[in-house]
């Protein structure tokens, strides 16, 4: 009973980490010079959800971080949508060949996917005929971003790997549980 | 009918993930909208954190600052009681020019006086990309703050109300590709579409190559689009690009509001002519 209710406070878990990580992405980068070193927190979010839930678990919940995104910003509706379902799918097809052994590994394919998004975003903003001035301001901050977002991951990552241990959703401690489980069965432990 | 939902789970699920996205985007290039109600609730949950996140760094950096500029206080009070006598100076000058100006109105039977009710609000956030410049404010409906009001300060114009919640609300700034406001030089009277570029820049459009328009130039809202009153600066002419052939000129324009200091505005309530 307790595993189950734990399981099912995942979902609000993950969305109430994305939450805060946007309040912190949109109060703490006001000023001179954070304000040009803003980390996009979400697309973490975005990453562990394509790599770690499935296909359709993961795409409502890139679906519902996109739209808080949207809600904190003056982009177009559906901008971050977009571009942030190119991301969940360009992710969950790399999946096939993709190896993730660490934590460094998820930092080099958020520092890839970041960058990634961004451009998604200019061509978004090119159809809808707002990138004459966007381009060289979203190339400015490509790289410097990319990098940050990639160094707030780490902590990130840990975080959700956290929750996703606490709410069984880690296959690790699924299968430990279940191990444990058959003990209890088998030894009588 | 189930059975092929079934059997087609994978390409249908694929099929909406791309398909709302699109619905949303193509909904949102004709008209955009507010908040909805569940919108509401993840504001009301992120509102307050960003409040205290703004809160708990203002402190810190108002803390770090007062002991670092403790030691040159001293200096500091002498400056300014010696700038403190040159305003009283200069105020008691202005005020005679105040009265002048008042007895000329009169006598020209110049009426018309922009009364203006404003809100002063505290900035809260900013937007969650770097792409847009939105900034949220600590005040929303509960404070008269409705969509489509004028954000200033005593630089220029902010920005406009995007969209409101009972207690905060999230303005479009002059510098997002979004925002577009009608403008006059105030020197030459050329009019033209002050249009955001997001690189703290923006552009002052529709100019015609003819047009007298110079770097230093001060542009002023014109009070056209019945947003903001007319007279407020919007910002300064930076850079004129004016090619030999084609209809326009391409002006670059500074704003008068420097967004990365930004910390409380001005919202404009209501202007009214007496």
């Amino acid at each position: 009973m307790n595993r189950l209710l734990r399981q099912l406070l995942n979902t609000p878990g993950f969305l109430l980490i994305a939450l805060v990580l946007t309040a912190i992405q949109s109060a703490v980068f006001i000023s001179f010079p954070l304000n040009w070193l803003q980390p996009e927190l979400l697309l973490c979010m975005v990453l562990w959800a394509g790599l770690k839930r499935s296909f359709t678990r993961g795409g409502i919940l890139t679906l519902l971080v996109g739209h808080i995104a949207e809600l904190h910003s003056t982009a177009p509706q559906g901008l971050f949508l977009c571009s942030m379902m190119a991301i969940f799918l360009g992710v969950r097809l790399a999946s096939r060949v993709l190896v993730l052994p660490d934590f460094h590994a998820w930092t080099r394919l958020t520092l890839i996917a970041s960058m990634a998004a961004k451009l998604v975003d200019l061509i978004v903003m090119a159809v809808l005929g707002k990138a004459d001035s966007q381009w060289r301001h979203s190339l400015l901050h490509l790289f410097p971003d990319a990098v940050l977002t990639a160094l707030a991951g780490i902590w990130i990552y840990r975080l959700l790997y956290w929750l996703d241990r606490i709410t069984f959703q880690d296959l690790k401690t699924e299968k430990r549980l279940s191990d444990d489980w058959q003990l209890v069965e088998n030894e009588g432990f | 009918m189930i059975k092929y939902l079934r059997e087609y789970r994978f390409q249908i699920t694929l099929f909406l993930f791309v398909l709302i996205p699109m619905i949303a985007i193509d909904t949102s290039t004709r008209a955009p909208r507010d908040y909805r109600f569940y919108d509401r609730w993840v504001i009301s949950i992120t509102s307050p954190i960003q409040s205290s996140l703004q809160w708990l760094l203002d402190r810190s950096v108002s803390a770090f600052q007062n002991y670092v500029y403790l030691w040159n206080t001293r200096k500091e009070n002498l400056l300014l009681t010696e700038t403190n006598r040159r305003l009283l100076a200069e105020i008691g000058q202005l005020r005679e020019t105040q009265q002048e100006n008042l007895r000329l109105r009169t006598l020209l039977g110049f009426q018309e006086k922009l009364r203006l009710k404003t809100v002063i609000a505290r900035v809260i956030a900013t937007d969650a990309s770097t792409e847009f410049h939105a900034l949220r404010l600590n005040r929303g409906e509960l404070a008269g703050i409705q969509k489509d009001m004028a954000v200033v300060t005593p630089e220029g114009v902010v920005g406009r109300i995007l969209r409101t919640t009972p207690h905060t609300s999230d303005v479009v700034t002059i510098v997002d590709t979004l925002s577009a406001i009608d403008a006059i030089n105030e020197r030459s009277r050329v009019r033209g579409i002050v249009e955001g570029m997001t690189d703290d820049l923006c552009q002052l459009r529709f100019a015609l190559r003819t047009d007298d328009i110079a770097p230093g130039d001060v542009l002023i809202s014109s009070g056209l689009s019945g947003i903001f009153p007319k007279g407020v600066p919007v910002g300064m002419v930076s850079k004129v690009d004016r090619m030999p052939y084609g209809i326009t000129q391409q002006v670059e324009v500074k704003p008068a509001v420097d967004f990365s200091k930004i910390e409380e505005v001005q919202v404009i309530l209501k202007q009214e002519s007496s």
